[in-house]
């Protein structure tokens, strides 16, 4: 019973928690702008996620939850220990969803680690649900849903198993091609606690210290695999020291090469840009980098 | 044959002509004399340019240049900058006032650092543990930089490939 969560003051605050949403969360009306994720008993390193993939997603305008700490709720998320053994999984429609024990497969719940598409997959139709009964714009609520992935990170699939486990999350195809992308770059150089003496971290943040980048192609040119990438991406998106921009990629800083090669230089660009690619591998092979 | 540089400035006695030599091919050519700043414990210390060189698979090479680390050379930090491929700071973390130093030469370099690659290494953090490596990067922010910090040992060969490697990949940043 929920009555299991009364041990202390969260756990009091969840069982709460349900009944309000129960009465007002699932009667919601009205034209409210943000969606309202609550959360009972998940470990802080979950919440902390969720807080960071909302902030990330964020940048997508369609894309309108929040994680609040207080009733009313949209949408909440509990932990299978304080799931009631008397709610059936349909008591509340999908608004209300049970997190698995870790590892363990469910089908009634959501898997543990919380990945980023099922929990995003899972408020698209959340989302849908609720718009649906306000007659609101079902076309936009649909091509979130549909393409849970195409948003703030670019398909980034950001998701616990990767930031939780290190497990690796295989890079996706952008099924849409010119869809919306997030690009990253440094406000800060991060502290030797992140960047843990590790060189693909530094080769990561110094990428970033000079220009925007989207998670595929920071991969790509620190030839660190993506599920890293992301990881430190996340860590650094929750120091605060990313700034984010979202959709075009600005144009890369050409200082450089007008300071090896001359801005007077009538050398075509793209020659200028192969002789700088070229002229760096020769000094990393000189180097024996 | 094309020449290209790379710079190595930094507080008198951060290790600029160590750094050098420890990559170079040859010996660096120095042109030190003997210090008479009593505020700093060195027997000599550069007034003009140390050199060393690097000789690439198609004969170009990187010359390694050294600037006199004093402030009142500021005016040769300029012209021994300008085209170089990047820039290396060194700053001495035991020093009175490292933070501040890095200051002179932000200031000093900062046309160049518009365009090109800068990182700074800091040594002797070992020993002298503050300011740290997030008091370095927040006077970067707070001047309006976001450059790599990174403690090092110039002594040792690896760590100055390793901040050579970090102005390579801002340059490959900037290409692509």
């Amino acid at each position: 019973m929920l009555k299991k969560a009364g041990a202390n003051k969260g756990k009091e605050m969840g069982s709460r928690n349900i009944n309000n949403t129960a009465q007002e969360s699932f009667s919601m009306s009205g034209n409210m702008k943000i969606l309202r994720l609550g959360v009972i008993e998940l470990h802080p390193a979950e919440e902390a996620l969720i807080k960071t993939l909302f902030r990330l997603y964020g940048v997508e305008p369609e894309f309108r939850w929040h994680l609040v700490t207080n009733p009313p709720y949209d949408a909440l998320l509990i932990d299978y220990r304080y799931w009631p053994d008397d709610l059936n999984k349909n008591t509340f429609g999908r608004s209300v969803m049970k997190v698995a024990p870790f590892g363990q497969e469910t089908e009634d719940g959501m898997r543990r680690p919380i990945r980023s598409e099922q929990l995003v997959d899972w408020l698209g139709q959340v989302q849908l649900e609720i718009e649906g009964t306000r007659q609101i714009d079902k076309g936009i609520l649909s091509r979130w849903k549909a393409k849970p992935q195409s948003t703030a990170l670019e398909s980034a699939n950001i998701g616990a198993e990767s930031w939780l486990n290190g497990a690796g999350t295989p890079p996706k195809n952008n099924p849409e091609g010119g869809s919306r992308k997030a690009y990253f770059k440094l406000i800060r150089w991060p502290g030797p606690d992140l960047i843990q003496g590790d060189h693909n971290r530094m080769r990561i943040a110094t990428l970033l210290t000079r220009r925007y980048f989207d998670l595929n192609s920071i991969s790509g040119h620190a030839n660190v695999s993506f599920s890293e990438c992301e990881k430190f991406v996340v860590e650094l998106d929750r120091r605060g020291l990313l700034r984010k921009m979202q959709d075009a990629s600005p144009p890369p800083n050409k200082n450089f090469l007008d300071s090896i090669y001359g801005s007077e230089s009538h050398k075509p660009e793209t020659k200028n840009e192969t002789q700088g690619v070229s002229l760096i591998s020769r000094i990393r092979r000189r180097l024996g980098i | 044959m094309k020449e290209y540089k790379l710079i190595f400035t930094g507080t008198v006695g951060a290790g600029k002509t160590t750094a050098i030599a420890a990559v170079s091919e040859v010996p660096p050519i120095l042109t030190d004399v003997t210090n008479n700043d009593v505020e700093v414990a060195k027997a000599t210390t550069t007034v003009g340019f140390d050199y060393g060189f690097l000789t690439l698979d198609n004969g170009d090479r990187i010359r390694l240049f050294g600037t006199p680390g004093q402030s009142r050379f500021r005016f040769v930090w300029q012209i021994v900058a300008r085209g170089a491929l990047g820039i290396i700071i060194l700053i001495d973390n035991s020093r009175a006032e490292p933070l501040s130093d890095l200051s002179v030469y932000l200031q000093g370099f900062a046309e160049e650092l518009k365009k090109v690659p800068c990182v700074i290494g800091v040594g002797r953090t070992e020993n002298s543990s503050f300011p740290t490596i997030e008091d370095y990067a927040k006077l970067l922010e707070s001047e309006g930089y976001v450059f790599p910090v990174i403690p090092v040992d110039v002594r040792l060969r690896d760590d100055v490939v390793l901040l050579i490697d970090v102005l390579l990949s801002q340059a490959e940043a900037d290409l692509s």
